[in-house]
């Protein structure tokens, strides 16, 4: 074989070999990295409705007697989840009319009116953001908890497979009258609206 | 061919190298210029692009939400006046001024004296406060000159006060010196 090569010029015997390499299996050579992972957790999907009631609803009196300075009255509002789904909820105050101006509010998370009127109060801690005074038009101000995910009351459903506690919740709405109000204010009127707002819970 | 025409032949010749020369460079610049405007286009739409990748690009996201609003009423009082005023003429001293306290509306038990007319002119008015009582010793240290003035009384809750009472009585100082006026029912 070799033999027979003798006669063939240099480019046809490196094109001789080149050829061999090739049929011999010269194939590419590459490499390359790769890691991998077992994820354990899993991710859950929940399918249900979203919705939340409290048991005033429309047009309440927050008292039937009339403020004047030093004197105060107060509401307890129910909130509840009535959905499949966990929700989470904050609340927003307005104040209409003239009075509005001149009303000190406390909102605190008592489930009952303490005393009665003209010293009907909402016991407790004020809850954050410590609203003391309520804007004129809607949508108000933040008067309990927070908008932020973390900063909202979590309400759970209280039927169906995500059922959990607390399913319901109370605010107490203290609205006053200080004692350095104007004379002006005399014979005014207001109206004091709250809206509780649900958000589902994963939202941000 | 003559030397003549040899010379204009070579001149046109050359005219319209230079011609062709000139031609031939503006569409060079032409291009140029085009290819520096499509440059410069391409760069502003990018710049645009991370502008608004960086400044207003936020995550997009929607959640579901239920609100329940609830309105409520709320009235403020009105303070009413008192009724019934009377004058009541002491014994060497300046006469009582009583009156009766109103059956409605909130009420305290402070009320104000104002006192009007006499000497005081342009509408000016004195008071005089009392606290937890519906009487008073007309106090007519107040006054410093003689003449006949009219009393009326007015409810006080802090910083409000009533109309003033629809009755009124008279007392007239006959003599006033400094703080030793001494006043009568009139």
């Amino acid at each position: 074989m070799l033999k027979r090569l003798r006669g063939f010029s240099l480019r046809a015997k490196v094109l001789f070999a080149v050829v061999v390499a090739c049929l011999l299996g010269a194939a590419p050579a590459w490499s390359y990295w790769t890691a991998s992972q077992s994820v354990s957790n899993t991710q859950s999907l929940k399918v249900g409705h979203l919705d939340m009631t409290t048991a005033q609803s429309g047009s309440v009196s927050l008292s039937t007697s009339q403020l004047y300075p030093g004197a105060s009255v107060a509401q307890v509002y129910q909130i509840a989840n009535v959905g499949s789904l966990a929700l989470s909820f904050y609340a927003n105050g307005w104040a209409t009319g003239a009075l509005g101006s001149g009303l000190v509010v406390k909102v605190t998370n008592a489930s009952s009116v303490t005393g009665s009127f003209p010293s009907a109060t909402c016991s407790g801690a004020q809850l954050p953001p410590s609203a003391t005074a309520l804007p004129s038009a809607s949508p108000g101000a933040l008067i309990a908890y927070g908008t932020a995910a973390p900063d909202r009351a979590a309400l759970q459903p209280s039927t169906g497979p995500y059922a959990g506690s607390p399913s319901t919740s109370t605010i107490c709405v203290q609205a006053a009258l200080p004692t350095s109000a104007p004379s002006a204010l005399q014979g005014q009127s207001s109206t004091v609206n709250v809206q509780f707002v649900g958000r589902q819970v994963a939202q941000p | 061919m003559s030397a003549v025409r040899r010379g204009r032949m070579v001149g046109r010749v050359r005219r319209e190298q230079r011609r062709e020369h000139r031609s031939a460079r503006a569409i060079t610049e032409g291009a140029g210029v085009f290819r520096a405007r499509s440059r410069r286009r391409s760069i502003v739409i990018v710049a645009t692009v991370l502008v608004l990748l960086a400044v207003g690009a936020v995550p997009a996201y929607a959640w579901w939400s239920k609100s329940a609003t609830v309105t409520n009423s709320v009235t403020a009082a009105t303070l009413q006046p008192p009724t019934n005023v009377q004058c009541t003429n002491q014994v060497l001293q300046n006469p009582k001024i009583s009156w009766t306290a109103p059956t409605s509306g909130p009420n305290i038990g402070n009320y104000r004296l104002i006192i009007s007319g006499g000497a005081l002119v342009n509408g000016a008015t004195l008071t005089q406060d009392v606290t937890g009582a519906t009487s008073a010793t007309f106090n007519s240290g107040l006054l410093s000159a003689a003449g006949t003035y009219t009393i009326t009384v007015e409810t006080v809750l802090y910083q409000w006060t009533s109309a003033p009472s629809t009755t009124s009585k008279n007392v007239t100082i006959a003599l006033s010196v400094g703080s030793l006026g001494l006043a009568s029912c009139s």
